[in-house]
């Protein structure tokens, strides 16, 4: 395995970014990041689209988060577990064709709440989970403890894993800077071994952990670790709706993995919308998520249509797409194919991008993307303000 | 001479010996004819260090690699007569061949038959016996057949007996299966 540096670019003067471009050597030759990875959520949206499509990506990345009643399962239920194997080797089998797949087993953050959950069981369930169903590279779970906790389990639990298997450790990137200081020094360590190659970084929103990214950045920027962004918010709320992932990627990030929805029974459904001011798109030029509304016309029907092989057969959905005000079941197939949409073009920008990044142009990149600019500049100024408190 | 023969329910043709004997010799001639065999190889060694999961998986696949990359190609291909089965089409020639391919050593299968964890793999041989197909000449088909495969196996084994009864309907009758998989079209035309 080897992971090298590409290029690092940094502006904290004007347009306030920090990039890079890391190179992988992966099954078909030399992989550059930043890039998408595809979750399981991404590959299943896939299954609903009315055409076919192939989704190359050369990262595959289970992710599950889990509530109290399912963390405790993972403790004390045997079917539970055995169906979690059966969910994970059915994903491993349909993202054979990616060169790293890797999965993550996390427990919502609610879940560290009860003092009494065993944190340590969990730990060694989970890593016990991913070896049972084959898996070469481990996720193991932030475990929301102090940092010298932390360290000691990963590193008991890292040295039971054979030579095979290589342990991807996950950090929250809200957690306390210090406090994750002393873990980054500790995954880097063991960077320079070569026992471990990527890294887990739970994302939190752009504005609430600035010094965190900013700490993580300063550590991470000039090592051969490969960075996995995990549970990227589909877009920034607060940031125009910018794709969270085309944000981050001049924030900190070589692997963006964006978050997989769940809904529960007791959660208030959302306001309904008619569908025109729901159903959104994401628009490579500027890299926001609009509602059908915002375009102007009626073209994102093309653009959409045209990035899938059978054209037709998407096109005669989209234009038909008022036939799911009141029809669930076709709502799930234009939200398919709207993630579909967003998976294969949003990774196409990445390589877009990358080109710049490479070649120290990640300013023109920037200034060609003005809502992206804007907000980065917004950042900026935030962030003056959180270090002077 | 007179051929005397009998169809089965697959379009399967039944000749006598003779006529069996006439039908070999007129085939030694056309060495273009694209056999199931070549097929069922071609897919494997497609992506020669991946495994095809799944007998379903594999079935469909060759269904999906007939219908929509080798049909409308002006090939001569063997006929797989596939009907409508259980889990949608099915071709007893091409389970067949499968088992038979398995027997010469061409095709390496693991796990426990009729899982979801059974696999099939190219062999050394069968590479061997594929580079002297047909469709190892025809480079064009060859990158379609990957780029499908990989598309396909994506798909699991759920999204493509999904795919296959949205796009072939004729072959959902006899299936056990097929209320999983509602019917949905959109537009007044009923696409």
């Amino acid at each position: 395995m080897k992971l090298k540096i590409g290029n690092i670019e940094e502006d904290k003067k004007n347009l306030n970014f920090e990039t890079r471009t890391l190179k992988i050597k992966g099954d078909e030759g030399i992989i550059k990041t930043p890039i998408r990875g595809m979750n399981n959520q991404e590959l299943k949206s896939k299954e609903k689209v009315p055409t076919e499509v192939s989704m190359m990506s050369d990262f595959s990345v289970i992710f599950r988060n889990f509530t109290s009643n399912e963390s405790y399962k993972i403790l004390t239920d045997n079917n539970y577990v055995k169906n979690l194997i059966a969910f994970i080797e059915s994903y491993k089998i349909r993202m054979q064709h990616s060169s790293f797949i890797f999965s993550f087993l996390q427990p919502y953050q609610k879940v560290f709440n009860d003092i009494h959950f065993n944190k340590e069981k969990f730990l060694r369930i989970s890593l016990n989970i991913q070896r049972e169903a084959g898996l070469k590279y481990v996720g193991f779970p932030w475990l929301n403890a102090p940092s010298n906790e932390v360290i000691k389990l990963y590193d008991a639990y890292q040295r039971e894993l054979n030579d095979q298997q290589e342990p991807i450790f996950t950090i929250d990137a809200g957690t306390h800077p210090l406090e994750l200081e002393k873990i980054i020094e500790y995954v880097k360590k063991l960077n320079e071994t070569g026992r471990v190659n990527f890294l887990g970084i739970l994302y939190k929103k752009t504005r609430s952990a600035l010094p965190s990214y900013d700490m993580l950045w300063e550590k991470l920027k000039d090592s051969n670790l490969g960075i996995i962004l995990l549970n990227v918010d589909r877009e920034s709320f607060n940031m125009d709706n910018l794709s969270s992932s085309h944000v981050q990627e001049f924030i900190l990030g070589d692997i963006m993995v964006t978050k997989i929805n769940r809904f529960f029974a007791g959660d208030n459904p959302p306001e309904p919308k008619p569908i025109q001011s729901n159903l959104k798109f994401f628009n490579q030029e500027d890299l926001r998520l609009l509602t059908i509304n915002k375009f102007k016309d009626n073209s994102w029907i093309n653009k959409v249509s045209n990035c899938f092989s059978k054209k037709d057969d998407i096109e005669h959905v989209l234009k038909n797409y008022m036939e799911a005000e009141n029809d669930d079941l076709k709502k799930l197939i234009l939200n398919s194919i709207s993630k579909t949409h967003e998976f294969l073009t949003s990774s196409d920008e990445f390589k877009n991008s990358q080109k710049f990044i490479d070649s120290n142009e990640t300013s023109e990149y920037i200034k060609g993307k003005n809502i992206l600019s804007k907000n980065l500049i917004q950042i900026k100024s935030k962030k003056l303000t959180q270090f002077t408190v | 001479m007179k051929r005397e023969f009998e169809t089965l329910s697959d379009g399967s043709i039944i000749y006598n010996f003779n006529n069996f004997k006439e039908i070999l010799s007129e085939r030694g001639k056309n060495k273009n004819i694209i056999l199931i065999e070549h097929v069922i190889l071609a897919l494997l060694n497609s992506i020669d260090k991946k495994p095809i999961y799944g007998r379903t998986m594999f079935m469909k696949q060759i269904f999906l690699t007939y219908n929509e990359i080798l049909s409308g190609k002006n090939f001569k291909t063997q006929n797989p007569h596939f009907v409508p089965y259980y889990y949608g089409p099915f071709s007893f020639l091409v389970s067949k061949t499968i088992d038979d391919l398995e027997l010469d050593g061409c095709i390496e299968r693991f796990g426990l038959k009729n899982s979801k964890i059974e696999t099939f793999i190219i062999s050394k041989k069968g590479k061997g016996k594929y580079s002297k197909s047909v469709v190892f000449r025809k480079s064009m088909i060859i990158d379609e057949i990957k780029q499908k495969r990989i598309g396909w196996d994506q798909l699991g084994t759920e999204g493509i007996l999904r795919y296959v009864y949205t796009y072939y309907p004729n072959f959902r009758n006899k299936s056990v299966i097929k209320n999983r998989f509602k019917e949905i079209t959109w537009g007044a035309a009923g696409r």
